[in-house]
């Protein structure tokens, strides 16, 4: 239902406030290349946690099509054994339009998941760069998952994901170069977290065999225990919430800003051989005053 | 839509074709894989709140495996999520199949595009 439209996303938010208040679950962002076996791991670990008595639920987001707006997501597949167990809930996400890793939808499933009490959820993104930091404004813990080299050394430096990361996964680790690539994660750990709280764990993992799957669960609790310990959950959702407000407000202001655009509000301006800056500026300034007029304050 | 292979049938070419086809006129497809049991399928559709679930079954198990699917949804309460069956089908079966609630056979030489057209209105139709 939150999928259809923003105001009855808000109104179910609204209702659901007072329940979350008093319900805490542990997100976890599983981000990571395409191809190097997140969701094979996600099966296993939903498997594990699961020994572990927990509840779990699994959103799995693979990006939409910008052009069609459709979208082949496949995650499911790799675990869909798992969906006869009461205890799981599995669902997958496009990306329908939203340039960045996250949708609205995702956002309000974790809440409602959160409403209903799961132990654990657990989102899965494709990560690209930018798909990836984003996550990590949403979850309590980031885990990164990486495979050994193919050649790109580099790769594992990509900017911002490195500083994301809280618990890094070296999967089919018995692929050769394993070991390099172990290396390697070990100095970009020690570079990037050098004199911080937390250092992050690196797992080497089998998920196709489940191995490594155990230590990589006893990790993702330890950080859960880690941010409970350090009052670092509250901090960490007060800036999740921040975020999603400022996504949401972004949205809006896009689509008011292309309305204004292609209503002709500024006819004529938008010409061959315009400024794009003075266009863009007098946009502005013409949704500002709206704004006033709105809120009753317009200045003379 | 969700799209399946029910069983023990492991030829996914086809399916990846069409779902390809699906997301390329703008549906979102969940695959849900290979050799999946009717319990699996069903629990998936309820869980993607699913508009059409397709199933692909080129074994010749569709008269165990197609009715077990629908009396799953059934007892899930999502009996209304229209079925839609592809694969080796034989045409004596499809009286049958229609009887147990299929909503739709279409069988290898349908068209893609006719495919995701039928397809596509189907899952737009109002669930009962």
């Amino acid at each position: 239902m939150c999928e259809s439209s923003e105001e009855l996303a808000s109104q179910i938010t609204q209702r659901l406030l007072p329940v979350l208040a008093s319900k805490r679950s542990h997100v976890v962002g599983v981000t990571g290349a395409p191809g190097v076996g997140k969701s094979t791991l996600i099966d296993k670990l939903v498997e594990e946690e699961r020994e572990r008595e927990r509840s779990v639920a699994v959103l799995a987001v693979d990006p939409s099509s910008f052009f069609t707006g459709g979208a082949v997501l496949g995650d499911r597949s790799r675990m869909n054994r798992q969906s006869v167990d009461p205890f799981v809930y599995i669902r997958s996400f496009g990306t329908s339009g939203d340039l960045g890793g996250l949708s609205r939808p995702v956002l309000d499933a974790i809440k409602i998941l959160r409403a209903f009490g799961k132990d654990m959820i657990i989102v899965e993104t494709t990560g690209v760069g930018q798909n990836e930091v984003e996550v990590a404004s949403f979850v309590h813990t980031t885990v990164v998952v990486t495979m050994p080299s193919l050649g790109d050394e580099l790769q594992l430096l990509e900017a911002g994901v490195p500083e994301i990361g809280d618990v890094f996964v070296l999967n089919k680790a018995d692929l050769s170069g394993a070991e390099v690539s172990h290396s390697e994660l070990r100095e970009m750990v020690r570079l990037n977290f050098e004199g911080k709280r937390w250092q992050p764990p690196i797992i080497e993992t089998i998920g196709t065999k489940g191995e490594g799957v155990v230590q990589l669960a006893d990790r993702i609790d330890d950080h859960f225990r880690f941010l409970l310990a350090s009052g670092l959950v509250a901090e960490k959702e007060r800036k999740a919430l921040r975020e999603e407000v400022y996504q949401l407000l972004k949205a809006s202001l896009v689509s008011l800003a292309k309305e204004k655009v292609y209503e002709g509000s500024v006819k004529g301006i938008v010409a061959d051989g315009g400024n794009p800056y003075v266009i863009a500026r007098l946009i502005l300034e013409s949704l500002s005053c709206g704004a006033q007029e709105v809120h009753g304050t317009q200045t003379k | 839509m969700v799209l399946a292979k029910l069983g023990l049938d492991g030829h996914d070419r086809g399916i990846k074709v069409i779902a390809r086809a699906l997301s390329d006129s703008g549906m979102e497809v969940v695959y849900t894989g290979l050799r999946q049991t009717p319990e699996q399928v069903a629990n998936a559709a309820l869980q993607e709140d699913a508009d059409v679930v397709a199933v692909s079954i080129l074994s010749g198990a569709h008269m165990t495996l197609v009715p077990a699917l629908i009396q799953c949804l059934r007892s899930l309460g999502v009996g209304d999520i229209p079925v839609v069956v592809g694969g080796i089908i034989p045409n004596e079966d499809s009286p049958a199949l229609k009887a147990a609630g299929v909503a739709d056979i279409m069988g290898p030489g349908t068209p893609l595009s006719q495919l995701v057209k039928r397809l596509t209105e189907i899952a737009k139709s109002e669930r009962r």
